[in-house]
C-alpha cells in the first residue's frame, strides 16, 4: 500500500472531509417532485389559504406524443392544490400531507396574491418563500385586483398551456415589468417603503366576436404598496406614466393630438428611452426635478408633412407637453396618496443628510407638499418609413 | 529442454560433445534440424536451425555450397576469422558461448558448427511471415498518410528510418524479456532529445525485468514508473507519421518486436488529442477540431454526471421548459436516475466491447441492434427514459471523437467515477470529483515533464499547440521542445 504512504493520503482524507461538510443529501428524482409553476395566497375568514400549480407530467406526455391537443384528457395539463392554515408553513405542510410528493418551488413563476391579503399585509406570508429555495430572483408577485390568488390560477390564455407560464408569455410580449419577489423585497426595505406592484385581472376581452372572449389576465403596475400594505391602485393613465417614468419607454406606442384645437388630428409615434431621472433640488426649499429624454419616431400616417425643422419642433413640444401634463397628474395622485414609488427618501437621505435628519420623521407629509419639476426632451429620429409622403410636392 | 543435461556455458571444439549437449536442450523441440556437411577440406560439420522460421532457400543456395566448397583446416590457424571472410553472409559476430548461441537459433540463426573449431557461426536466415503494411486501424486520417506500423521491427524501422533521412536519427537495438528475449529499438533524434531525458529513457528500459515482452504495452507501466493512475502516462501510436512529429519534439520512441504500437515519451495529456489531420488541414480547421475534441472528452466524461446532478439535485439551474420535458419523459420510469444512468453506461461498455470482438462483418451490426433496438425497445418498455438515450449515444459518440484509443479506454473511469460523486452530491459533488481528477492529473509526470505541461506550467508561448494548432510557419520555425517543459519540475 505504497500509494497510501505519506503526502499521497492527504488528499483522500481532505476529499472525505469535504463529502461530509455539505450536509445536504437533497437529491429528488423528478418523478418524486411537483414541479410548482405558480402560487396563490389569499386570505379565507381568519386563515391563509395557500394554492399550488403543479405540472401533471403525464398530462404533459400525452399533449407531447399527440400534437392534436390535449390527447384525449379533458382535464388541464396542470393540478392545483389548496390547503388551509393558521400560517402559509401550516397550510405547505397539509398540501405536502396530501400531495405524495415533494413540493418543489425552485421555478416557480408567480406569487398571486388575493386583494384582501394585500390589504393587511403580505410580509408575513411571503416570509416563508423568501428564506427557503422558492425561486425569489425570477417569481413574480402580483396582486389580484379585486379578486383572489387561486382564481387568477385557473385563468386559462391563449397562448400557453399552464396559466402560470400564460403570465410568462404575456410579460415577454407586452414588455411589462413586473417586480419579482427579491425586487419587492428590496423596496419594501427602502426608506420610502412605498412601491408599486403589478395588479392583475382576469377579464374577458369584449371586443371579441362571442365564442372568442377568451379570459385572459390583464396586468397593470397600479397596485400602490405602502410597506407591505396594499393603499389603492393608480388609474389606468397614471399606470401607464409610472411605467414609463420608472422603466423608461421600451419602444412604446403612443398616440397624442397633434394641437390642441379640438378634431386635431391624431399621431401615432414609437417612444424610447432610459428611465427617468430623479434630482433632488434644495435651493431654496427641497423639491424635485424629474427629467424624462426620449426619442421617437412616427409609426402612424402624417397629416401634415415634416418637411422643415420648424414642422418638426412643433411637433416635438407637442409631444413634450402632453407627456408632461401626464407625469404632473400622476405625481399630484401620488403625492395626494403620499406614496413615494420613486424612492425619492433615499434620494434625500443619500445627498441631503441635514435635511432628511430633520425630516425623516415626517418624510410622507414632506413628500405630499415637494414641488415637482417636470422636464421632457423628446427628439424626433425618423419620419417613418415612407420616403415621400402624400401629396407631397418636391 | 531438459534441465538435467549438464549445463556447459561454452561452446567445445568437439562437435561430437556440442552436438550432444545440443540434442540434449533441443530434446522435444521436434522443428530443430541438424543438418550434417563436410567442408572441401574434409571437415564434418552440422547446420542446426528451426524449419519453422529459416529461410531454407537460401540456406540451401547460398549457405551449404559456401560450406562445401570450404578449404581451410584448423591446423593452420586464424580460423574463425578466416571462415568469416569467405563467408560473406555471416554477421560479425560469432558464439562462444551457449546461451546466446541458443537465443539467436530460436530467433531463426542456423548455427554452423564445424568440428574443431569452439565456436559457432550464426547464420542470419531468420524469415517469419507477417503481414505488409495496412492502413490504420485505430487512428484513421481523412487527409495524410494512411499506413500503419506492422508486427515486425524492422520494417516498422525502415518506415521511419525512410521518412526521416538524417544521420542524427538513432535507433538503439535491445533485447528484453528474460525468456522470449524480444527485440525493442528505441529511435531518437539527436540534437532534439535532452540527454538526461535519453539517459532516462535508457535506464528505465533497461531496468525491465519481465519474462516476455509480447506487446509495447508491457512497458508503458514500467517507462511511466507510475501504475496507479487511469490516465495514460506513455503514447501509443501506429502511425509513423506521429512518431516522426514526436521525434522532431525531442520525445523518444520505443519499438517492440511483435507490436505495431510505437511507444512515445514523455507524454503530456494534451498530446492525446492531437491528431495528424490537425496538422494536413488549414491552421482554422485544425484549431476547431482541437477544440470539438476537448469538448467531446468532458462530454464523455461529464455528460451523464451532469444529467444526474442537474435532474436530481439542482434541478432549478435547467431552463424550466427543458424541466417539463424531462420530467414528462422520465415520468414511467421506475428506477431512480443514477441506476437508469448506470444500467445505461454498462450496456453501452458491454456493447463496445461486444462490437470490438466480433467479426468485422458483424460488429457494426451489433452496434446498431444495440443501439437502436434495445436502445428504443427499453424506451417504449419504460426502463428507461428517452433523454436518458439521448444523454447516454451523445457520451457515447462523444467518447469516439477522443482522437486516441489510450485516452478512450480511461475516460470512462471517469464517466462512473464522476456519476457516483454526483449521485451522493449532486453539482457540488462533480464538481469536487472533477477537481479531484484534474488535481490528480496535475500532480503525474511522464519521465519528468508535468502531465498538464504546458498548460499546468504557465508555459504560454507553448500553448500554440495546445489550444490553437498554430499555422505551419509559426510551428515550423521552432518545434516544440520538451526542455521548456521540463523547467517545470528539474
Amino acid at each position: 500500500m505504497r500509494f497510501l504512504r505519506g503526502h499521497r493520503v492527504l488528499p483522500v482524507i481532505l476529499l472525505c472531509v469535504l463529502l461530509l461538510i455539505p450536509g445536504c443529501w437533497s437529491g429528488h428524482e423528478l418523478t418524486d417532485q411537483l414541479i410548482v409553476l405558480g402560487v396563490g395566497l389569499d386570505k379565507v375568514g381568519d386563515q391563509v389559504r395557500l394554492t399550488i400549480q403543479g405540472i401533471r407530467p403525464e398530462a404533459a406526455i400525452s399533449t407531447a406524443s399527440s400534437p392534436s391537443g390535449s390527447g384525449g384528457s379533458e382535464q388541464p395539463p396542470f393540478s392545483l392544490v389548496a390547503a388551509k392554515g393558521d400560517s402559509v408553513q401550516e397550510a405547505l405542510q397539509k398540501i405536502t400531507r396530501r400531495v405524495p410528493r415533494f413540493i418543489y418551488g425552485g421555478h416557480n413563476q408567480v406569487f398571486f396574491i388575493g386583494e384582501s391579503l394585500a390589504r393587511e399585509g403580505i410580509m408575513p406570508y411571503l416570509d416563508l418563500f423568501a428564506r427557503s429555495q422558492w425561486s425569489q430572483e425570477a417569481a413574480w408577485v402580483v396582486i389580484a385586483r379585486g379578486g383572489t390568488g387561486q382564481e387568477l390560477l385557473t385563468t386559462t390564455n391563449l397562448v400557453a398551456k399552464y396559466p402560470s407560464m400564460g403570465l410568462a408569455e404575456t410579460v415577454r410580449a407586452h414588455q411589462v415589468d413586473i417586480p419579482t419577489l427579491f425586487q419587492f423585497l428590496l423596496h419594501y426595505h427602502e426608506d420610502s417603503g412605498a412601491q408599486i406592484l403589478v395588479s392583475a385581472a382576469a377579464v374577458k376581452n369584449q371586443t371579441a366576436p362571442p365564442g372568442y372572449q377568451m379570459e385572459q389576465l390583464r396586468l397593470q403596475p397600479n397596485a400602490i404598496f405602502q410597506g407591505d400594505k396594499l393603499k389603492g391602485y393608480l388609474d389606468d393613465s397614471d399606470g401607464e406614466a409610472y411605467a414609463w417614468l420608472k422603466y423608461g419607454f421600451q419602444g412604446t406606442r403612443f398616440s397624442f393630438p397633434v394641437s390642441a384645437l379640438p378634431g386635431a388630428p391624431v399621431l401615432g409615434v414609437s417612444l424610447s428611452s432610459a428611465p427617468a431621472e430623479f434630482r433632488i433640488l434644495s435651493t431654496p426649499d427641497l423639491g424635485v426635478g424629474v427629467e424624462v429624454n426620449c426619442n421617437f419616431s412616427v409609426t402612424e400616417d402624417i397629416p401634415s408633412p415634416l418637411n422643415s425643422p420648424a414642422a418638426i419642433r412643433a411637433l416635438e413640444n407637442r409631444l413634450d407637453q402632453t407627456l408632461s401634463q401626464r407625469f404632473s397628474l400622476l405625481f399630484a395622485h401620488l403625492q395626494a396618496d403620499q406614496a413615494d414609488v420613486f424612492n425619492l427618501a433615499e434620494k434625500v437621505h443619500a445627498y441631503h443628510l441635514a435635511l432628511w435628519e430633520k425630516d425623516k420623521g415626517r418624510w410622507p407629509e414632506v413628500y405630499a407638499q415637494l414641488p415637482v419639476e417636470i422636464t421632457v426632451n423628446c427628439h424626433f429620429r425618423h419620419s417613418g418609413v415612407m420616403s415621400k409622403y402624400p401629396g407631397f410636392k418636391e | 529442454m531438459s534441465q538435467t543435461a549438464p549445463l556447459p556455458k561454452a561452446i567445445t571444439p568437439s562437435l561430437e560433445e556440442n552436438l550432444l549437449y545440443l540434442h540434449q536442450m533441443l530434446q522435444g523441440c521436434d522443428d530443430f534440424v541438424f543438418r550434417p556437411f563436410r567442408t572441401a577440406a574434409d571437415i564434418p560439420g552440422m547446420l542446426v536451425y528451426s524449419i519453422l522460421s529459416t529461410d531454407q532457400n537460401f540456406l540451401s543456395q547460398t549457405v551449404l555450397p559456401a560450406l562445401y566448397r570450404l578449404e581451410m583446416r584448423p591446423e593452420r590457424g586464424f580460423f574463425p576469422e578466416a571462415i568469416r571472410d569467405r563467408l560473406p553472409f555471416l554477421p560479425e559476430k560469432t558464439f562462444t558461448g551457449w546461451p546466446d548461441a541458443l537465443v539467436a537459433l530460436s530467433g531463426g540463426s542456423t548455427l554452423i558448427l564445424l568440428d574443431g573449431v569452439a565456436e559457432t557461426f550464426p547464420a542470419a536466415t531468420a524469415q517469419v511471415e507477417h503481414r505488409g503494411i495496412e492502413r490504420s486501424e485505430t487512428e484513421p486520417v481523412i487527409r495524410g498518410p494512411q499506413e500503419a506500423f506492422t508486427e515486425a521491427l524492422s520494417p516498422n524501422l525502415a518506415i521511419i528510418r525512410a521518412r526521416m533521412k538524417n544521420p542524427d536519427l538513432k535507433i538503439n537495438l535491445l533485447k528484453l524479456g528474460e525468456k522470449s528475449h524480444t527485440d525493442v529499438a528505441l529511435a531518437y533524434l539527436e540534437g532534439e532529445i535532452q540527454p538526461a531525458l535519453l539517459a532516462e529513457i535508457r535506464k528505465r528500459l533497461s531496468g525491465i525485468k519481465l519474462p516476455s515482452v509480447q506487446e509495447s504495452g508491457f512497458l508503458t507501466e514500467f517507462l511511466a514508473r507510475n501504475s496507479y493512475t487511469p490516465f495514460p502516462l506513455v503514447q501509443s501510436t501506429e502511425r509513423p507519421d506521429k512518431v516522426i512529429a514526436a521525434m522532431l519534439e525531442g520525445r523518444g520512441a520505443v519499438l517492440v518486436e511483435g507490436s505495431p504500437f510505437a511507444l512515445l515519451l514523455p507524454t503530456t495529456f494534451w498530446h492525446f488529442f492531437q491528431s495528424p489531420d490537425d496538422y494536413f488541414q488549414s491552421f482554422f480547421v485544425g484549431t476547431i477540431i482541437r477544440w470539438i475534441r476537448y469538448l467531446a472528452y468532458i462530454l464523455a466524461a461529464a455528460l451523464p454526471a451532469l444529467y444526474l446532478a442537474f435532474t436530481v439535485f439542482q434541478p432549478d439551474m435547467l431552463p424550466l421548459r427543458f424541466l417539463f420535458s424531462l420530467s414528462a419523459a422520465r415520468e414511467n420510469v421506475p428506477v431512480p436516475t443514477v441506476v437508469e444512468i448506470l444500467i445505461m453506461l454498462i450496456a453501452l461498455d458491454i456493447f463496445r466491447e461486444a462490437a470490438l470482438r466480433l467479426p468485422r462483418s458483424i460488429g457494426p451490426a451489433i452496434g446498431i441492434v444495440g443501439a437502436l433496438v434495445l436502445g428504443e425497445a427499453a424506451v417504449s418498455a419504460g426502463i428507461i427514459s428517452p433523454i436518458m438515450v439521448i444523454v447516454l449515444a451523445l457520451t457515447a459518440i462523444s467518447t469516439f471523437a477522443i482522437p486516441t484509443e489510450d485516452l478512450r479506454s480511461t475516460v470512462r473511469i471517469f464517466s462512473y467515477a464522476l456519476v457516483l460523486f454526483s449521485s451522493v452530491l449532486g453539482l457540488y459533488g462533480f464538481l469536487l470529483g472533477a477537481s479531484a481528477i484534474l488535481l490528480h492529473a496535475c500532480s503525474l509526470d511522464s519521465l519528468g515533464v508535468p502531465y498538464f505541461a504546458p498548460v499546468a506550467t504557465l508555459h504560454w508561448r507553448e500553448w500554440q499547440d495546445v489550444f490553437v494548432r498554430a499555422p505551419w510557419p509559426v510551428i515550423g520555425s521552432k518545434q516544440q521542445k520538451i526542455k521548456a517543459q521540463r523547467r517545470g519540475r528539474h
